[in-house]
This record gives C-alpha cells, sequence and structure tokens, in this order.
C-alpha cells in the first residue's frame, strides 16, 4: 500500500514535471533569496569576529605625533584591563615602480608576533632583517611577486638610512593585515598624499627608539565578539582610561621633545652664528689679503719709478764715457790713421830708398862695369899702339868712359850722401814714427783698457739693471699671482658666502619654521578603539546595510513566491478532482488522499526549501560578500545555515505549499463525490464595473472587452499576476534607482557641487599672509585655472535636542561659488554666503528639522553660538556648513586661519593632474594634495558592492518576473483550454488565438506595471534610506526614465512567456478539447 | 458532382501498439442545402466523419471534396481559414464562452468572417431576443444550444454541422432546436448536417447517412421530408 502510494506519487510528479519544477523552482527562489540576503549579513560579522579572534588583534591603537617611550608603554601597563602593550614603528616610504612612485606604509612585526598578526597568504613570514611582508593589494595591483627585491626611498629630503637599517628587501609573504581591512591606510605626507600598500618589516630595523604607535589589546578581548554592542561600550571605558594616562604621558613627551627641540633650535642658531662668525672672519682675511697686495703693487711702483730714474742716471753716465771712449777712439784711430799714413809715406819713402838704393846700386854696378869695362879697355889700349887710330878711338872712349865714370863716380857719390841723408831722415822718421806708434799703442791699451771697463761696467749695469727688472717682475709676477689668488678667494667667497648665506637663510627659515612647529606640537594621545577604526567602522555600517536590504528585499520576494506556490498548487488540486472523486468513492480515506498531496507538496518544498538554503547561503552570500570585499581587505567567508532565516523560510514554504495543499484537498473532499466526478463548472461570467460605466466600456472593441472581463473574471489570477509583476517592476525599479541615484551622487558631488579639482592641504594652520605665497604660486602654474583658500574642519552643531557632528568650510564669499556650488536641489537658485549667517546641507537641514531663518547652535560644545540659516544647499555626502571668515570668527572667538587650498585646473587628465599635484607638492607649506577625481573614483568604486546588491535583486525579480507570468500563463491557458478549443473551432488563426489570451496578459503586466510603480515608490524610501548612511543623502527622485526602463524589462518577460506559451496555445487539439465533457 | 463528396475516407488512430480505424473508407455525397441526419451505433465514426468534414481533423487517405476544393490536403492555415469561413459547428455540450453573454457569445464568433450576419438579429431569430445579455451560466441548456446556434448561422456558414446537439436536451427542448436547424437550412438554403442517436427524427432529412465500423452504410434520401413539427418520438 506504502510502496503503491510512494510509486504513484513519483508517478505523479513524473507526469506533471514542468509544474513540479516549477514549484521546486519558485520555493527555491524564494527561499534562496530570502536566506542569501538574510544570511550574508551574520555570516560577515562572524567571519569577522573570527578573523580579528584569529589573528589577535589589539583593541587600542595609540598614536601620538610625538611618538612614544618605554614610559608610556609602562604606563599604560597599569591599567588593571589591560592585558598586553605592544609597542610598534609605522614608516611611510616610497615604493618606485614601472616608474611610478608608490607611498606605501611600513609596519614592524617582531619575529614572534602574537598580537595583530598578519594572515600568510603566499609565502613565509619574516625571518630576517633585509625581508618583508607585503600586502595583499601591492600584490594583486601593482605586481609585485614574492621574491621581488624592493627598494625603499624616504621620498623627501630625509635621508632614510636615519629611519630604517636596510633600504633593500626581499618579499619573502604576501599577506592580509587584520589592522588593515579597509585596505585603507591612511593618509601620508608623501606624492599626493594616498598610501597604496603596506609593508611589514622586522622591528629590528627601526633605528629609533620612539615609538610611532602603540597597540593594546585588552582583557575584553577574546570575550566579546569585536563586533557587538557591548564590545564597544566596554571598549569605550577603557579607551577614556588609556586618554587618562595619555593626558599626563602625553605632557611629560612634549615638555621632553619641546626642550630637546629647542636645543636643537638653539644648536642650530649657534651653528648660525658661528657660520656667520666664519664668513666674518674670512671676509677680514681677504681684506687683509687685499690691503697686503696694495702695498706690494704700491712698492713694485717706488721700485720701478727709482729704477727708471736710476736708469736714466746712469745711462747719461754711460753714454758720456762711452762718447769719451767714442771720442779717444777716434782721436785714437785718427792718429793711428796719420801713423799708418807716415808709415805708409815712410814706407814709400823706403821704398823710393829701395829703388834709389838699387838705382845706386845699379849706378854703382854699372860704374863698376864702366870701370872695368875701361879697365879692359885700357888693358886692350896697352897692348895697342897707342896711337893707332884704334888706341886713339880707345883712348878716346876710354877717356870718354872715363869721364863718364867720373861724372857717375861724382854723381854716384852724391848720389850715396843723398841716400846716406835720405837713410838717415827715414831712420829717424821712423823713429819718430816709432815713438809716435809706440804713444798711438799706450792710446789703444788706455782706450782698450778703458773700453774694457766700459763693457765690464756696462756688462754690469745690464746685470744690475736685469737683476733689478728680474726682481720687478718677479715682484709684478708675485702681485699679479696675488692678484689672481686674492680674485679667486674673492670670487670663492663671494659665492661661499652666497650659498652659505642662502643656507643661513634656509635654516634660520627652518629654524623659523621648527620654532613654529614647536610651539605647534603637541603630544597628545590619538587613542583610537577598535571601534573607531577606519575599516572596521565600514564594515560595521556595510553590515548593517545588508542587514536592511535583507529585510526589504526579500520579503517582497518570498510573498511573491509564496502566492505562486499557492496557486500552482491550488490550480493542480482542482485539475485532480476527478481522481480525488474516485478515490474517494473506491473508498479511499480522507487523509490517505490529502496525504497524496501532503506528499507532493512536501517533496516539492523540501526540494525547494533545501536547493534555495544551499544556493542562498552558500552562493548568494558570497556573491555579495565578494562584492564588498572589493572594499576590504578580508579573509573568506565562513558560511552557515542562518537557522532562524531557515525556520521562518520553511514555515512560509511549508503554509504556501503543504498547509495550501492540505486546506484546498480537504475543501475539495467536502464536496459530494457526484459533485466532484463532475468537471469542476469553469467561471460564470459577470458583468464587470467598468461595463456601468458606458462611455468608456463602449469605446473598447470587442476582444478588448473580451480579454477585459476575462481579467477581471479570474481574479485570482488578476491578484497573482499584478502582484507579481508589480512587484518585479517595483523591484527592478528601485534597484534601478538606486543605481541611478548612487550614480548620480557621485556625478554631482563631485562633478557639479565640488566643482575644484584639487584639494591641496596646507601644512598647518596659517593666516592668508602666510599663505599668501603659496597660493601666488599656484595660481602662476599655468595647468591651474583659479585657486582660492578655505578652512575645513569639523565641529558640532545643535537643534531641536538633536546634535550632529558636521564639516565647516569657511570660504571668500565672491570667490567660493567657482570651486562649490551653493545652490537649491530643486530650483538651482544659487545661495549667496554672506556675513549674516550659515548656509547648511540639505540632509543636515532634514536631520536638525530646520528650515531657512531658524537659528541653530554651533560650535564646539560648551562654547556654542547661535547663528541664523542664511540656506539650505544641495549636498550629496556629509553634512556642511559653509560660512565668511567673519562669521567664523564671530562663532568661534578667534582670528581665521586657514587649512586648505582649492584649485581648479585647466581640464587636465589623470597623468597631468598628479604631475601638477607633485609639482604643488615642493612647496614646504603644502602637506598633501587630494585630486576630486581620485576621491570620487574610491566613492564610485565603494559603492559598487551596493551595485551588486541592486543587480542581484534586478536578476532574481527578473526570475521571479518571469516565472510568476509562466506559471500564470501555464494555469490560465490550462484552465481556459476549452475556451481556447472553442475560440479555434470558430476559425481563429493561431496568432488571433495567441492574442486573444496574451492581450490579457498584456493588460495585465500595464496594470501590474502601474501598481509596480506606486509599490517602487514605497519600497524606494526604505532601500534609499538603507543605502544611506550618516553622511550620504539619496534624493528619492521620481525618474520615469528608470520606470519605463523597468517596465519594458517586466514587458519583454511578458513577451518571451508568450513566445512560450504560443507553443502550448498551437498544441491545443480541438477535438480532444472539446470531447464530451471527461 | 456533389456539393460535398466524401470519398473512401479512411482514419486511422495509433493508441499504442493498436491502430484503430475510426473511419474505413466511408462514401457519401451531400448536395447544398441539403438537411442531412447522419445516424449510427456509438463508436461507428460520426464524430470523426464530421470532424473531417469541419476541418478540425484530416483523414488518414480518401478525398473530402467540398464545394469541388479538396480539404483533405489542407494546411493548418487553410484548414481554420475553412473553418472561419464555411463551417458552423454546433456541440453537444454547447461550448459557449462562459465570460461573455449570449449576444456576445455571436458577436465573437462574427468578429473574424467576411460576411458575418447581425449578432443581435441572429440572436432574434433564435428567440432569445430577451435573454440576450445573459451569460451562458444563466440560462438553460436548450438556450444555451440555441446561443450555440446563434453562434454557428451567425458567422453565415455554407454547412453547419451539428453533433448530437440534442443529446444534452430534453424532448421538447430538442424538438425546438431541431426545428430552428430545419429552419434555418431550408430558409437559408445552409447545408446542415446533424448527427444523432436519434433515429427516429430521421424523417425530417433530405438525406440520411446510417454509419457502423467507420463506413456509410446505407444512405438514404427522403424524397419528401417532414417537418420537425409533424415528427414524434
Ligand atoms: N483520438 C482518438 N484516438 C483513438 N481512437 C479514437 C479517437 N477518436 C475516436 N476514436 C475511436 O474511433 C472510433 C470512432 O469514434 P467516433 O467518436 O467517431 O464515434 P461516434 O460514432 O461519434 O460514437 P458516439 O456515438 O459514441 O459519439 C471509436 O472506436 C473511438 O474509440
Ligand atoms: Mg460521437
Amino acid at each position: 500500500m506504502k510502496t503503491a502510494y510512494i510509486k504513484e506519487n513519483f508517478r505523479k510528479i513524473n507526469k506533471t514535471k514542468t509544474r513540479f519544477i516549477s514549484l521546486v523552482l519558485i520555493v527555491t527562489l524564494g527561499v534562496l533569496f530570502f536566506s542569501g540576503m538574510n544570511t550574508v549579513s551574520p555570516d560577515m560579522e562572524k567571519t569577522m569576529n573570527a578573523y580579528l579572534k584569529e589573528y589577535n588583534v589589539s583593541d587600542i591603537q595609540i598614536l601620538s605625533e610625538l611618538g612614544f617611550t618605554d614610559e608610556d608603554v609602562n604606563a599604560i601597563k597599569e591599567i588593571n584591563e589591560v592585558t598586553n602593550v605592544i609597542p610598534s614603528y609605522i614608516y611611510d616610504a616610497i615604493l618606485e615602480k614601472d616608474g611610478k612612485r608608490m607611498p606605501v606604509r611600513t609596519n614592524s612585526v617582531s619575529k614572534n608576533q602574537t598580537v595583530n598578526q598578519v594572515q600568510i597568504l603566499e609565502g613565509r613570514y619574516i625571518e630576517k632583517e633585509n625581508e618583508c611582508l607585503i600586502d595583499e593589494r601591492l600584490v594583486d595591483e601593482r605586481g609585485y611577486k614574492i621574491g621581488d627585491v624592493i627598494t625603499l626611498e624616504s621620498g623627501n629630503d630625509d635621508d632614510i638610512s636615519e629611519t630604517l637599517k636596510c633600504t633593500t628587501y626581499t618579499i619573502v609573504g604576501k599577506i592580509r593585515i587584520p589592522t588593515y581591512i579597509s585596505k585603507y591606510y591612511g593618509s601620508t605626507e608623501l606624492e599626493n598624499g594616498e598610501l597604496l600598500g603596506c609593508l611589514y618589516l622586522l622591528d629590528s630595523v627601526y633605528n629609533t627608539d620612539i615609538y610611532t604607535s602603540i597597540y593594546i589589546k585588552t582583557n575584553i578581548s577574546d570575550k566579546i565578539p569585536k563586533l557587538n554592542d557591548e564590545y564597544q561600550e566596554k571598549l569605550e571605558t577603557i579607551v577614556d582610561k588609556v586618554e587618562k594616562i595619555g593626558e599626563t604621558r602625553g605632557k611629560i613627551r612634549y615638555e621632553n621633545v619641546y626642550n630637546e627641540k629647542y636645543e636643537e633650535i638653539q644648536n642650530a642658531k649657534n651653528k648660525i652664528a658661528d657660520a656667520q662668525n666664519k664668513l666674518r672672519e674670512s671676509k677680514e682675511e681677504l681684506k687683509k689679503a687685499r690691503e697686503k697686495l696694495n702695498e706690494l703693487s704700491h712698492q713694485i711702483y717706488i721700485g720701478q719709478i727709482t729704477f727708471s730714474k736710476t736708469e736714466i742716471i746712469t745711462k747719461t753716465l754711460f753714454e758720456q764715457y762711452y762718447n769719451n771712449l767714442l771720442e779717444a777712439k777716434t782721436k785714437l784711430d785718427d792718429n793711428t790713421g796719420l801713423v799708418t799714413d807716415s808709415q805708409e809715406k815712410l814706407d814709400a819713402d823706403k821704398q823710393k830708398l829701395e829703388v834709389a838704393k838699387k838705382e845706386y846700386a845699379n849706378n854703382e854696378a854699372e860704374l863698376n862695369k864702366l870701370n872695368l869695362e875701361i879697365e879692359k879697355l885700357l888693358k886692350i889700349l896697352e897692348n895697342l899702339d897707342h896711337n893707332s887710330s884704334d888706341y886713339a878711338i880707345l883712348n878716346r872712349k876710354i877717356q870718354y868712359l872715363e869721364q863718364q865714370y867720373q861724372s857717375g863716380l861724382k854723381l854716384l857719390s852724391e848720389a850715396k850722401v843723398q841716400l846716406e841723408n835720405a837713410d838717415k831722415e827715414i831712420q829717424e822718421t821712423q823713429q819718430e814714427l816709432n815713438i809716435a806708434k809706440g804713444q798711438l799703442e799706450e792710446g789703444t791699451k788706455e782706450y782698450i783698457k778703458n773700453n774694457n771697463e766700459y763693457q765690464n761696467k756696462n756688462l754690469q749695469y745690464q746685470g744690475e739693471v736685469k737683476k733689478t727688472k728680474d726682481s720687478l717682475e718677479y715682484y709684478q709676477k708675485m702681485l699679479e699671482n696675488g692678484r689672481k689668488t686674492y680674485y679667486t678667494n674673492l670670487k670663492y667667497y663671494e659665492e661661499e658666502s652666497e650659498k652659505a648665506n642662502s643656507e643661513i637663510a634656509n635654516k634660520e627659515k627652518e629654524i623659523q619654521d621648527a620654532e613654529n612647529k614647536l610651539s605647534k606640537i603637541s603630544g597628545e594621545w590619538n587613542v583610537i578603539g577598535l571601534y573607531d577604526n577606519q575599516g572596521f567602522v565600514a564594515f560595521k555600517n556595510d553590515l548593517e546595510k545588508v542587514g536592511i536590504m535583507g529585510k526589504v528585499f526579500p520579503v517582497m520576494f518570498f510573498v511573491v513566491a509564496a502566492l505562486v506556490s499557492i496557486t500552482t498548487i491550488t490550480r493542480m488540486i482542482e485539475e485532480d478532482r476527478s481522481t480525488i472523486a474516485t478515490e474517494k468513492a473506491l473508498g479511499y480515506s480522507k487523509t490517505s488522499i490529502i496525504l497524496k498531496y501532503v506528499i507532493y507538496t512536501t517533496i516539492a518544498a523540501i526540494t525547494g526549501l533545501a536547493l534555495g538554503t544551499i544556493i542562498g547561503s552558500y552562493i548568494i552570500t558570497n556573491i555579495l560578500y565578494e562584492a564588498y570585499r572589493i572594499l576590504y581587505s578580508s579573509p573568506d567567508l565562513l558560511m552557515e545555515i542562518n537557522k532562524n532565516c531557515l525556520i521562518i523560510a520553511a514555515i512560509i514554504t511549508f503554509v504556501s505549499t503543504v498547509l495550501c495543499a492540505i486546506i484546498i484537498t480537504i475543501k475539495e473532499l467536502n464536496c459530494k463525490t457526484a459533485e466532484l466526478m463532475r468537471p469542476k463548472a469553469p467561471k460564470e461570467g459577470k458583468e464587470i464595473f467598468l461595463e456601468k460605466c458606458n462611455g468608456i466600456w463602449n469605446r473598447f472593441s470587442f476582444l478588448f472587452k473580451v480579454s477585459i472581463r476575462n481579467i477581471f473574471r479570474y481574479k485570482r489570477r488578476l491578484f497573482m499576476a499584478v502582484i507579481g509583476i508589480a512587484g518585479c517592476t517595483a523591484l527592478i525599479y528601485s534597484g534601478l534607482s538606486l543605481k541611478e541615484s548612487v550614480d548620480k551622487i557621485a556625478t554631482k558631488q563631485y562633478g557639479e557641487i565640488k566643482s575644484y579639482d584639487m584639494q591641496i592641504n596646507l601644512d598647518y594652520e596659517m593666516d592668508y599672509e602666510t599663505l599668501k605665497e603659496s597660493l601666488e604660486k599656484i595660481r602662476e602654474i599655468d595647468e591651474v585655472e583659479s585657486a582660492t583658500y578655505v578652512r575645513e574642519k569639523s565641529t558640532d552643531i545643535e537643534k531641536n535636542g538633536i546634535s550632529k557632528s558636521i564639516f565647516y568650510l569657511v570660504g571668500q564669499p565672491e570667490e567660493i561659488s567657482d570651486y562649490i556650488k551653493l545652490q537649491n536641489r530643486k530650483s538651482k537658485n544659487s545661495i549667496e554666503l554672506n556675513d549674516n549667517g550659515i548656509v547648511i546641507s540639505e540632509k543636515l537641514a532634514n536631520t536638525l528639522k530646520v528650515k531657512v531663518g531658524d537659528k541653530v547652535k554651533i560650535g564646539e560644545s560648551g562654547k556654542q553660538i547661535e547663528e541664523t540659516i542664511t540656506g539650505i544647499t544641495e549636498n550629496y555626502l556629509f553634512n556642511y556648513v559653509y560660512m565668511t571668515p567673519s562669521v567664523y570668527e564671530n562663532i568661534f572667538g578667534e582670528e581665521i586661519l586657514y587649512n586648505e587650498i582649492l584649485a581648479n585646473t585647466n581640464k587636465l587628465n589623470e597623468m597631468q593632474e598628479k604631475e601638477l599635484a607633485t609639482k604643488i607638492k615642493e612647496d614646504d607649506k603644502i602637506s598633501g594634495i587630494s585630486l576630486v577625481r581620485v576621491t570620487n573614483e574610491e566613492y564610485i568604486k565603494s559603492l559598487e558592492s551596493l551595485m551588486t546588491i541592486v543587480f542581484l535583486c534586478i536578476g532574481c525579480a527578473s526570475l521571479l518576473s518571469f516565472i510568476v507570468l509562466f506559471n500564470l500563463n501555464s494555469i490560465n491557458i490550462e484552465e481556459r483550454q476549452r475556451e481556447l478549443a472553442t475560440i479555434k473551432v470558430l476559425g481563429f488563426y493561431d496568432n488571433e488565438v495567441s492574442s486573444y489570451v496574451f492581450r490579457e496578459n498584456v493588460i495585465l503586466t500595464v496594470i501590474g506595471g502601474l501598481v509596480g510603480l506606486i509599490l517602487g515608490i514605497f519600497i524606494l524610501g526604505p532601500i534609499m534610506k538603507s543605502g544611506e548612511v550618516e553622511t550620504i543623502y539619496l534624493p528619492v527622485e521620481l525618474n520615469w526614465i528608470t520606470f519605463a526602463v523597468s517596465f519594458a524589462i517586466t514587458m519583454v518577460f511578458t513577451l518571451i512567456t508568450d513566445k512560450i506559451m504560443n507553443k502550448r496555445l498551437k498544441k491545443i487539439d480541438m477535438i480532444e478539447s472539446l470531447k464530451s465533457v471527461e | 458532382m456533389s456539393y460535398i463528396e466524401f470519398k473512401n475516407v479512411v482514419k486511422e488512430y495509433t493508441v499504442g501498439e493498436n491502430k484503430i480505424k475510426a473511419l474505413d473508407g466511408a462514401n457519401f455525397e451531400i448536395e447544398k442545402g441539403e438537411l442531412v441526419v447522419i445516424v449510427g451505433p456509438s463508436g461507428a465514426g460520426k464524430t470523426t466523419a464530421l470532424n473531417i468534414l469541419g476541418g478540425m481533423d484530416s483523414p488518414t487517405s480518401g478525398e473530402v471534396i467540398i464545394d469541388g476544393k479538396h480539404v483533405e490536403n489542407y494546411s493548418e492555415r487553410e484548414l481554420t481559414y475553412y473553418r472561419r469561413e464555411d463551417i458552423g459547428f454546433v456541440f453537444q455540450f454547447y461550448n459557449l464562452i462562459q465570460n461573455l453573454t449570449a449576444v456576445e457569445n455571436v458577436e465573437l464568433a462574427t468578429q473574424i468572417c467576411k460576411n458575418p450576419l447581425n449578432p443581435k438579429k441572429v440572436i432574434e431569430k433564435v428567440g432569445l431576443k430577451n435573454r440576450q445579455l445573459n451569460f451562458p451560466s444563466q440560462l438553460s441548456g436548450g438556450e444555451q444550444q440555441r446561443v450555440a446556434i446563434a453562434r454557428a448561422i451567425a458567422k453565415n456558414p455554407k454547412i453547419l454541422l451539428c453533433d448530437e446537439p440534442t443529446g444534452a436536451l430534453d424532448y421538447n427542448t430538442g424538438k425546438q432546436i431541431l426545428k430552428l436547424l430545419q429552419d434555418t437550412c431550408r430558409k437559408e438554403n445552409m447545408t446542415v448536417i446533424i448527427i444523432t442517436h436519434n433515429s427516429a427524427i430521421a424523417p425530417m432529412a433530405d438525406k440520411v447517412i446510417h454509419f457502423k465500423n467507420g463506413k456509410s452504410e446505407n444512405i438514404i434520401i427522403n424524397k419528401e421530408p417532414q417537418s420537425i413539427d409533424e415528427i414524434e418520438w
């Protein structure tokens, strides 16, 4: 019996496959969405709690501008609740990759870190000083990998090795950091202020004994899950205690640092004085050198003058002497000429004498000859008769010859005397000449002697002159060299002194700055409870957001699903009436008949419930979580089936399936068997209310009237379809609207309202005079269109007992409108900033319930002043109050100091803007720059998770809408098979049959869609509210385009269903359907 | 050639492994304007023949010629067109659209024809002028059948096919219906074919076709058909 029963059930399931599947699907879908959306929030909470516990995350972090000492650490240890105090170091540095300079934060860890451990995702833990751990974001987004060697730079003038022992590190592990779940590492003074990642280094790498940060572990840490409100409550009291310690310790630290710094400044001042002294000394030295040179130059001058005077005199003397010599020489030469002439004459005379002597000798010889001849002749004569003629002749001749000889002899003797005289005269002259020669020789000798003397003297003199000249030249050269050295030195001095001076000026400015800073430093402790941790807060907020989403969307969804399943089951049982009747007639007990349907629906319900819960708890939750995970660095989701959720889902499912089956079966069974045997009479026709208004009714075409009447004939279908379609349209509409609205916020807030491109943070708060220079410098940059200066800070505002922490912005009334649009959201009329009061943002006005003209209290609590609201301005992110400087001074009672410069740039792209930012940052007075573009992108990114929910909603709503339409249509066709067969017999073409049915669907869709709009507006409000965080204003604006789109989407589903249903219509067998009733 | 020719029509149904011949070579001819009554035992194939004649079904083999056209070769769409323009159907269980009033049921049929009759006049003709705004559920069986007939004739068809139109009605009401059909045939010169289990009414017809085992066994032509008023049973 029982097996037969079960068999029959399975046969039934098999027979009604599509219906069973669609029933399971509906249940699945409803449960899936419900459990998915409701489970993700607790899952996330659990995951985060477990994560924070596993890695032993500290409860409190303390930061202080001045850092901490071991004494501070010891002081904290005194607190009872504190179980562990972990001092650590934080240092921001620059990591460069592919030309991109990325500011990263380095944190210290010890080898056996117990608190704030990191999760090693890949690689291993740090072991050596030259190793580092790198956060997953740097790996995933910047492409670093394990084994890479990285180099850190300080990013400013500081020497990085002063802080870190090593500068190059090998990446040994990829980590996830429980203390930075938001992936937001804080801001830095480096580059454009945005930290892009996080490194962990061994604590011994840090060269300092001043801790940057202290982490505190308390005794509640392991007892209470950290996301609980109780945790925050308890932790708050501990935070208070730490703060109290901070007050005293902070002061001490401040004094120490102040004194130290003061000394440093003093030292620096002394150094400057030293430097200045040195400069003065070198100047003096130079002066002395100069004087010496001058003296030298003077001496050289005098020397030269003396020299030239002496030279002239000496020259004259020499010249005289030389002239004398010359004269002597001339005389000597003359005398020599005379002597020579005389000698020559003498020599000529001598020669003449010689010639005369020779002539004499010749004459003598001839005479001798003559004599001889005579003698000869005489002899001859002798021999000769003396009277011979010959003798006579010869005698005559001898006579003659004798005569001749005699005359010659006479002549000769005369000549001999003459010769002797001449000789004698020559001898005498010679003697005289020789004397003259001797005299000349003497003269010459003397001349030579004199000349030699002169030459010697001259040489000597020349030597002396040369010597003098040389020495003069030497001195000249020395002077020149001296001068050269002097000028080099002077130049050097001038250069150096300029350098030194500018250095001194710099140092002085530095000292000035240091003094300024010193006057501003505070040892104040910034005690951050974990509940104030940026990522932690964001995560908690998101949890709540998802939670609310889970309450709005899926309930709606589930209701529709339940309705659909009820309809399906009702239809199924009604169809089975004859079977039921037969069984009843055959004597089956009521319970066994009911049981059949109970089993059928239970199988469907359990299958759907199981599928839905599993998919919902393990897939949907993960999809949602992954969406949120974009924003976080968080561990994998710990997925668990949410029991409460399962119970609620199970109840709704069973009520809408099993219970529904029981009730309907009982209802059927209560009819008389005979009645049951006949098919359920088709629903009677009825006039509908519309027909009463003839005016409208008559205007419809006949077939349209038929459709309208049919729609109202099947009330359940009408109801179901409208709810289903309306629900889906509403969900799709609200999803799209939310997306629309969120998209708009980003563009509106950062495009229209905050229209400036750059927010430049000043290093400290300064008055206009101080910032003027920097401002002008920025304004002069070509890429900068305009710039203004503002003060932006937070304070409190109060009205009607509601107190809010807000941002206020003090700007110049004439300039501010170029940077921030103050305008009415609806009319877009701009609002003027004036001294009569303050302008506040819209959401703030709504929260405080104030309007223009009202007065609110503003200022730090305890010192609040009443101000009039002069305008309410459009704003979407954060609560803002705008005011003029004079209003500011009125409220805060102090002179206005500015901390920001806002700039508009000339249509730059992101790269250019970043370059510009780096350029502007070179100014010492500027500490950081945030680009509105980047802020905007970050904001949009942060909303991506919201988008996933929206898309998930739209997707599921679409699916549901599809199933609703499909089911209803399928039921509709089944119920009206006879009617449809009839019109087919009447000769309606297939398309006419389709339109006969689908005209109704279209009308239903239109009605459903319109209801959906109204519903959508109602759902939208709460969804928007849940999307809104404290600081976001999501304006609920009716958007017809969005509505049209969501309507169109539903319509498309209708059309698709129709297409599928067409096949079913075609299949309707006229003969079969019209055969006599069963 | 006759107006309607049914030649060797075979209709086979396959149920599981078995082949059932609902029509096994049926042959008959009907002239235009004739009132034909088809009788025969249950399962003889009357309804099958009528369905084929009415274009709701196609024969397995054989020829069905109506007004010279081979209906057996018609496509689905042609068959629909044929049903729409040439055929009026009256069923045993009326098959009215529950959600439409009497006159609207008639109107629905006329919506799609080329030369429909005025629905109101037709309703008047079937004697339901006073009940024309009633919904089927508010009408008696006879009245409903009259609406069904009105719906069939309002299309101004060439052939009116009635499958046991009086099957669910009492004697008098049945008679009224048959009267209506006879009148329609005579006055509008419409070809009317009536299936009935009541062979007593056979005399009212011009032609009586006897069906048996899927065959038209016996075709009797009444030279002088009687008015239904004259027939008692
Ligand atoms: N769709 C079908 N499938 C199988 N067999 C069928 C089908 N339709 C009719 N038949 C068979 O064909 C035969 C003829 O049926 P039909 O309905 O034409 O008989 P009928 O003469 O109209 O009988 P009744 O007077 O009972 O209405 C019957 O034996 C029937 O069982
Ligand atoms: Mg039959």
